[in-house]
């Protein structure tokens, strides 16, 4: 925190932003942290579409000069603003791939089209949008989800791997390997969400039968290949990671 | 999908409290509390033919209350309502006292989908076909629901009024589930069929909870007295349903083929099943009675094994 500025702390509530303002010099430093927020609303105003035209901030607690009615928090002064703010966008934070990334979303908004569009990762692929293909398949905080039904808001904070996230320091992984040597790969949208499926499955399982690999790959759709050279790449990879014990 | 509002209360209180204050569906928009995602976003995005639209969600994500599996001898077993398919499935205790239960989470959806579908979110969609609605039938769970007056707690069966109907308020939720430790000698099997082994909806659902009394050290696979009988048909009626005349015709009475398959007739005779795209009446009455046979004898299996 700057020498000088009020701690601000937001929680998105209702249409607004209710935000607990602590400082250490007591209640008359209250004004100065009411114009430090509409600095801030000033700034977060040039990032497009986070603040709607009609937000204004709105001084609660009585006049400018006198101390906000909520007192009890904070040890010295405290006090509470409630910033109308238009929820069309929120800001989240995304681990993907390793890298963090704060990016405003709409709440309608999915996690695919989400580190599609915004991210501009496009390895994830929508087929059907309603979580039955896998196309979108994506791991967070280590499993397997569509990524098509997962709201932007609920992978706040959370760690995400795509598909562009396997491959190290320009070696492909070990899956996406035995892939391309089996020949498991038509048309190839449905290979990112299955090459995910398939990570998670040897992540948990390194010997898998080859029911293991249809049960764990059974949320991915391929309409190109009859699956054959699909589950036979899946086996060859997990025989591989036992020679390179990568 | 249609534009909303999104908010991550972080207790149980402010969940309710955004329910209640901001409104609930009523045809022209309201709140949804938002799970797993598998069934209400699909919703969303098939654009409310089948139910109003939210103009917000609730996500329950963040709500430590709905979180955690317990269990104790005493206290039986605790199952938040927002714990997933998957870690349901993979619970040691449920997998080891109440399989049942590990057998129908198990079977819902993709891996995708056990890793984001959560048992408050399969119950409280009612759909007739939930998988994890027969099992907690038939172990007589008691559903939880947290409201703006409280808690109250109700038998899992009464939370079902009809297809997408539950007895929540829309200011409520459900919280957790509970069931008792299984006696001594207890052991049940979920089994549906489909066209389809994963990524697909239950034709029928079939699920048996036999406790046998004191072995009778024959080693035999039949003649051990069965004590209490619970059967729970999915798919077959408007909501999930007890079989009561099955049981009935069980319970006080020593397992043997002939007695399997008289309980299995009158549970096919008690379904209702309608006509439609995965299966005719008829054939679901059929599948009710071969099903129910085949959980009986799965059943006391594994319960002599107990």
């Amino acid at each position: 925190m700057a020498h000088g500025r009020p701690f601000l702390h937001f929680h998105p509530f209702g249409d607004r932003f209710c935000v607990d303002v602590r400082t250490a010099s007591g209640f008359r430093r209250i004004d100065v942290a009411a114009d430090r927020l509409e600095d801030l609303l000033v700034e977060l105003r040039q990032i497009e579409g986070v603040v709607e035209p009609n937000t204004g901030l709105f001084r609660y607690g009585g006049g400018r000069h006198e101390p906000p009615s909520d007192r009890t928090q904070g040890p010295r002064g405290a006090g509470r603003f409630e910033v109308e703010v238009d929820m069309a966008k929120q800001i989240i934070e995304l681990v993907v791939n390793g890298h963090r990334y704060e990016v405003a979303v709409e709440p309608h908004w999915t996690l695919l089209e989400t580190v599609r569009e915004e991210l501009g990762l496009t390895g994830s692929k929508e087929g059907c949008g309603t979580g039955d293909c896998g196309a979108c398949s994506m791991i967070v905080d280590g499993r397997l989800i569509t990524s098509c039904l997962m709201l932007a808001p609920e992978a706040d904070g959370r760690d995400i791997v795509t598909i562009e996230g396997l491959a190290r320091n320009g070696d492909l992984h070990p899956v996406q390997q035995a892939f391309i040597d089996t020949g498991g790969v038509q048309c190839g949208f449905c290979t990112p969400g299955m090459i995910m499926a398939a990570k998670a499955l040897l992540d948990v399982n390194r010997s898998p039968t080859l029911d293991d690999v249809r049960e764990g790959l059974a949320g991915n759709l391929c309409r190109c290949t009859g699956y054959a050279k699909i589950y036979e790449a899946v086996l060859a990879a997990a025989q591989g990671l036992h020679r390179g014990g990568v | 999908m249609r534009k909303l509002e999104y908010f991550a209360p972080r207790s149980l209180q402010e969940a309710i409290d955004l329910l209640r204050q901001r409104g609930a569906p009523d045809g022209h928009g309201g709140g949804r509390p938002l799970a797993g995602g598998t069934d209400l976003v699909v919703q969303m995005k098939e654009g409310g033919a089948k139910f109003p639209l939210p103009s917000y969600v609730v996500s329950l994500r963040l709500v430590p209350e709905l979180k955690g599996i317990e269990f104790s001898e005493a206290g039986g077993l605790r199952i938040g309502a927002g714990v997933t398919m998957a870690e349901v499935a993979e619970s040691p205790v449920i997998r080891d006292r109440f399989c049942i239960i590990a057998d129908g989470a198990g079977l819902i959806g993709s891996i995708q989908t056990m890793n984001m579908a959560t048992v408050g979110g399969n119950l409280c969609n009612a759909a007739p076909s939930a998988d994890v609605a027969p099992p907690l039938l038939a172990c007589q769970a008691q559903a939880v629901i947290a409201g703006p007056a409280g808690r109250r707690s109700l038998p899992l069966e009464e939370l079902f009024l009809g297809p997408g109907r539950t007895a929540l308020a829309p200011d409520e939720l459900l919280l957790e589930l509970r069931v008792p430790a299984p006696p001594p000698r207890t052991g049940g099997v979920y089994v549906r069929h489909t066209p389809r082994k994963q990524m697909d909806i239950a034709v029928v659902g079939v699920g048996v909870l036999l406790t046998l009394g004191p072995s009778t050290g024959s080693g035999q696979a039949t003649g051990d007295r069965i004590e209490r009988a619970r059967i729970a048909l999915g798919a077959v009626a408007p909501t999930p349903i007890r079989a009561r005349e099955a049981e009935a015709v069980l319970e006080g009475s020593h397992c043997s083929d002939a007695l399997f398959g008289s309980a299995a007739q009158a549970a096919a005779a008690e379904s209702k099943p309608i006509s439609d795209a995965r299966g005719s009446a008829e054939f679901r009455r059929h599948l009710v009675r071969v099903m129910t046979e085949r959980c009986l004898r799965e059943a006391a299996s594994r319960a002599r094994e107990r």
